[in-house]
């Protein structure tokens, strides 16, 4: 290993001789330079690691995951069931798990709102959120909580209701799509839901979205202030109308498992029904 | 610095200053380098041109472990790990309903670790899923789709969708009542997207000509839906794929290297 002495405005790499032959050119190519000058001091005040060494670890790395893999393969099966009968409908009819969290909100929601629209709004959500974040600079490169307390939870509660939908699909489903209990017999099958589900009057409905978004639009602009501030108008909007979307599917599995609400609001336009 | 520019330009050979030597190597590789094995140098030559590894990577490098787990190198191992199974698999799929059945049968009792390959497409299959979303909850975490990286959490995202579909037709391919059923309701979505699905709010077309019938080729999921999700899940998609990470990686690359820990 041989170290240079720091001169004005001059990088200190140190590395081996044989070292310097693998990248000797790299660092005069003007493409490498540019991005290497674009480094801090402090970043570039390390080792160059050559590709050799990372390449070496990614490879036995690569060799271990696919040990792991094989011996998995070896002990279990992947699934086969009969040859599909387009005339016979399972009992347990289940989509693949990483979609499952949606079809448990076919339980909640009518198809074209758990199908269409919330992965929509999803997709929508996660392209958005670079440019939502108010805090360009802030907590990059690693993990804080307290640099950004809203941003945080907000994802961290979205990431878990998604898996949580998930578990629940996975697990806790069993013949008709009906909530079995891990210590429930699932060869009994559950009759439908005895409880009447009722629908809010359609008035009752529209009041509880306008209270649902006014409310929730309008208190936090004056509870968290400073936050509001950092948005800005148009990124405040955005925000909290992404965030009370996402927070409505908690709360309409509230309102279906404790009161027994089908929907919040059910329009008739001409002949279609808009249930929501 | 010189001195050992000196030392180095001396020891390359004429051969490698050859335009026909720098035409085939000079890009991929690191310009003049000492090969030291064929093999290594395709490896080089391969990670260069999907941009993986970094020309400097700080000492600290293998704090990157923790930082980043490893979830977006370990999501493209498992890409890799499903183009090799997948390549094979095809050698004895057909997208016929008549015989795709009776084929993944023969993974499991004729084909010689027709089980083993089948298996572990499947479970690495899963692991992907998995990985990219823990992926994604990283980058979260450490704010690195903040300025430059905008739009590589964008193509992140994409990347997303992409392996779940990748995931989602294939799912289809074994023909079992599982496949079937799955696929049935994941498809039954398009059939309620508004205005254009026949189940959705205001629609406007007929069952079997709505943009779902579009999608699986006809009312309900059969043939044409296997040789749809068949072409969609061996070629389509993971092409795109490939180019998004190849992308991925030089937006990385062009970030100045993953986001930290430095
Ligand atoms: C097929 C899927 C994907 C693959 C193979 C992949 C691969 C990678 C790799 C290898 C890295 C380098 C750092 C690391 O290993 O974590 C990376 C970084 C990154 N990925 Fe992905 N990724 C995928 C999906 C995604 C998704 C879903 C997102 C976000 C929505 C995303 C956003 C990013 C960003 C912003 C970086 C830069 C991180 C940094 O600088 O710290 N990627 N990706």
């Amino acid at each position: 290993m041989k170290e240079e002495s720091r001169e004005e405005g001059e990088v200190v790499v140190r590395m081996s001789d044989k070292e310097w032959e693998f990248v000797k050119d790299l660092n005069v190519r003007k493409k490498v330079k540019e991005s290497f000058d674009a480094l801090t001091p402090r970043q570039q005040d390390y080792t160059v690691r050559h590709l050799r060494d990372s390449l070496g670890v990614e490879f036995i790395a690569g060799l271990l995951f696919t040990l792991i893999i094989m011996v998995w393969s070896l002990f279990m099966d992947a699934p086969l069931k009969e040859l599909a009968n387009p005339s016979y409908t399972p009992a347990d009819e289940r989509a693949p798990w990483y979609f499952i969290g949606l079809q448990e909100l076919l339980a909640y929601f009518d198809p074209w709102l758990a199908g269409v629209v919330i992965p929509t709004v999803l997709f929508v959500g996660l392209l958005a959120i670079p440019f939502i974040d108010p805090k360009k600079e802030s907590g990059i490169g690693r993990y804080t909580l307290v640099e950004r307390p809203v941003a945080v939870p907000a994802f961290c509660f979205g990431f878990a209701l998604w898996y949580g939908l998930i578990i629940v699909g996975q697990f806790f489903r069993g013949p008709g799509r009906m909530f079995y209990w891990p210590w429930e017999d699932r060869t009994l099958l559950k009759g439908l839901h005895a409880v009447e589900l009722v629908n809010f009057p359609v008035i009752g409905g529209i009041i509880f979205f306008i209270l649902y978004y006014g409310i929730g639009v309008v208190v936090p602009q004056f509870i968290f202030r400073k936050f509001c501030e950092t948005l800005g108008v148009a990124r405040y909007y955005i925000f909290i109308i992404l965030f009370l979307t996402m927070m409505l599917v908690p709360v309409k599995i509230f309102l279906r498992c404790v009161f027994d609400v089908k929907y919040i609001l059910s329009l008739q336009i001409g002949n279609t029904m808009l249930n929501f | 610095m010189d001195e050992k520019k000196e030392k180095g330009e001396k020891r390359g050979n004429s051969f490698k200053k050859t335009q026909v030597y720098k035409a085939i190597f000079g890009d991929l590789l690191y310009g003049e380098f000492k090969l030291s094995s064929p093999i290594n140098s395709l490896i080089r030559a391969v990670a260069k041109a999907m941009q993986l590894n970094p020309y400097n990577m700080s000492a600290g490098g293998r704090k990157i472990i923790t930082y980043t787990f490893c979830l977006g190198g370990l999501s493209v191992f498992f890409f890799a790990l499903l183009a090799c199974t997948g390549t094979f698999l095809m050698l004895y799929y057909n997208p016929d309903v008549n015989k795709a059945y009776s084929n993944v049968e023969d993974f499991r009792y004729i084909v010689p670790f027709g089980v083993l390959i089948r298996n572990m497409h499947r479970w690495t299959a899963h692991l992907m899923v998995l990985f990219v979303s823990l992926h994604m909850l990283r980058v979260f975490l450490t704010g690195a789709y903040k300025p430059p990286r905008e739009l590589n959490w964008i193509v992140g995202v994409f990347l997303l969708v992409l392996t779940m579909l990748a995931s989602f037709t294939g799912y289809l391919l074994p023909w079992d009542q599982l496949a079937y059923w799955g696929v049935t309701i994941g498809c039954s979505m398009g059939e309620n997207i508004p205005v254009i699905g026949a189940k959705g709010p205001f629609a406007v077309l007929k069952s079997g000509s709505d943009i779902n019938a579009v999608l699986v080729g006809g009312a309900s999921v059969g043939q044409p839906t296997l040789l749809r999700f068949y072409l969609l899940h061996a070629i389509a998609i993971p092409l795109s794929i490939v180019a998004l990470m190849g992308y991925h990686f030089w937006r990385i690359r062009r970030a100045g290297g993953v986001s930290g820990p430095l």
